[in-house]
């Protein structure tokens, strides 16, 4: 194959997302037979999955309009498309990863448990949380870039609230209206959001 | 032909009024750098314009139709980080949705030599002259037919480069409406069409014709002259736009201090590097 050929099959994202996708649905399968085995808490997957969607969502949003929002509008990108694109990007990773949540809860429950039903494994409350934290922290993420906060009280937020989900998720069991409010601040943040980088004025340098 | 109308935008105490589709090429100058770049950032459509600019009469503020046409780049900031083609070719369509012209951004970079210019470790690290190169070709392999640059031939020394990319910029087959913000206004010197003026000393907007000349005072000016078009004022000078008649240019040549020079060399005069 001519090198050229392979550069271009090799810098394709849709063929890269898919290797990335398929090594994780080997992983997952591997780690829940060595998990059983160590007798780690079944769940531990599903936070360590979601923990870092939310990490990278927090840093993604607040670089995307820190940034490269200046110069994504210099090329020829408008407002409205960098932000529909940004939600695009954002749901599309919520839906694969919810896709491997699903994916581990059915080949646990297949493999190690078939006797118990899934409500019985999983602690669902905290199944729907987790998602809705990473929409809610994307989106924090999306307006400190814009009101252009500094990069270090960006880091201190960023570990304070990390320190915080991980406190909540362990030590506390989630109630359903706390998820309920969560969805409803999701729902009120986007359109925010919107009117922000709709209206946000760029900066001389 | 598509055309750029900026009708009343005030900006700072500027009232400004242009249409773009009279010259194809316009360069703009102000004492303050900023300024340049607060206009350029309203005229790409960039920021709010509060209905005063209009690309084939529809307002530009975050319309889709012109961006799609036009680019603004500052050629002080960096915009690549790699110089691997096929990468860039795959990313500007994934994620523009636009042309990159590997050929052209090719020759360009073979004719200015950018690899001479790059260090490659793990990273390509450009000189500040590469960067400018870089810049440059990437203008030239993107198909916009109009351009909004700024600072384009800064931190270029070499003759034969400036003038490379003073051409090419300035190409009138190439680009249907170039608006430039030059550090260097002396080296567009005939090149462009027009020249708009954020004039320092009574906020105004003069647009000057290229083949202007501008008078040159050592310190303030008697304000019997009544000078329409004062550029600009400090302590020491003061620089006008000369739309005098002949015989009293003379006039006042023989009764002041004065020096008659080309619209091109303000900045020399402004920023003081004429002895």
């Amino acid at each position: 194959m001519k090198k050229g050929k392979f550069l271009k099959i090799r810098q394709n994202y849709f063929l890269q997302l898919s290797v990335a996708f398929l090594a994780a649905i080997l992983l997952i399968m591997v780690s829940i037979v060595l998990f059983e085995d160590i007798q780690l808490d079944n769940t531990m997957l599903i936070y360590n999955i979601f923990g870092n969607l939310t990490l990278v969502g927090f840093i993604f949003s607040y670089n995307l309009t820190k940034k490269h929002l200046r110069s994504q509008l210099e090329v020829g990108k408008t407002r409205k498309q960098i932000f529909l694109n940004y939600i695009v990007n954002i749901l599309i990773t919520l839906i694969v990863a919810l896709f491997l949540v699903a994916y581990y809860i059915f080949i646990y429950k297949q493999i190690i448990k078939n006797t118990s039903t899934i409500t019985q494994l999983f602690d669902m409350k905290k199944l729907l949380f987790l998602p809705l934290i990473f929409l809610l922290v994307s989106s924090l993420g999306f307006m400190l870039g814009i009101i252009q906060i500094k990069k270090k009280i960006f880091y201190l937020l960023f570990t304070a609230i990390i320190t915080g989900l991980v406190i909540i998720v362990i030590y506390y069991s989630i109630a359903y209206y706390i998820n309920i409010i969560l969805l409803i601040i999701v729902f009120i943040a986007i359109p925010i959001n919107y009117l922000l980088i709709i209206n946000y004025q760029i900066k001389e340098k | 032909m598509s055309s750029l109308k900026v009708d009343n935008l005030k900006l700072k105490n500027y009232m400004i009024n242009i249409d773009f589709s009279d010259y194809k090429t316009t360069a703009v100058w102000a004492a303050d750098k900023k300024m340049i770049d607060s206009f350029f950032n309203i005229i790409s459509g960039i920021n709010k314009n509060r209905n005063t600019c209009f690309y084939n009469g529809e307002d530009i503020y975050d319309n889709k139709e012109y961006f799609q046409s036009r680019l603004y780049f500052d050629y002080k900031k960096q915009y690549l980080s790699t110089l691997k083609l096929q990468y860039l070719q795959e990313r500007f369509r994934q994620k523009y949705n636009i042309k990159f012209n590997k050929e052209e951004f090719k020759k360009v970079s073979e004719t200015l030599d950018i690899r001479g210019e790059t260090e490659l470790t793990n990273v390509y690290r450009y000189t500040k002259t590469g960067n400018t190169f870089v810049n440059y070709a990437l203008t030239c392999s993107l198909y916009k037919p109009n351009i909004i640059i700024n600072n384009p031939t800064i931190n270029l020394t070499i003759q034969s480069d400036i003038k490379y990319i003073v051409n090419g910029l300035t190409d009138k087959n190439k680009y249907n409406m170039a608006v430039l913000g030059p550090d260097n206004l002396a080296v567009f010197a005939n090149k462009v069409d027009k020249i708009l003026i954020f004039s320092d000393y009574d906020n105004r907007v003069i647009i000057a014709d290229n083949k202007d000349s501008l008078i040159v005072f050592n310190g303030p000016i008697d304000s019997a002259w009544h000078f329409e078009n004062i550029i600009y004022q400090n302590n020491d000078k003061t620089i006008v736009l000369n739309d005098l008649p002949r015989p009293e240019l003379k006039k006042i040549q023989k009764n002041t201090n004065c020096e008659v020079i080309s619209i091109y060399h303000i900045d020399y005069y402004v920023s003081g590097t004429k002895q």
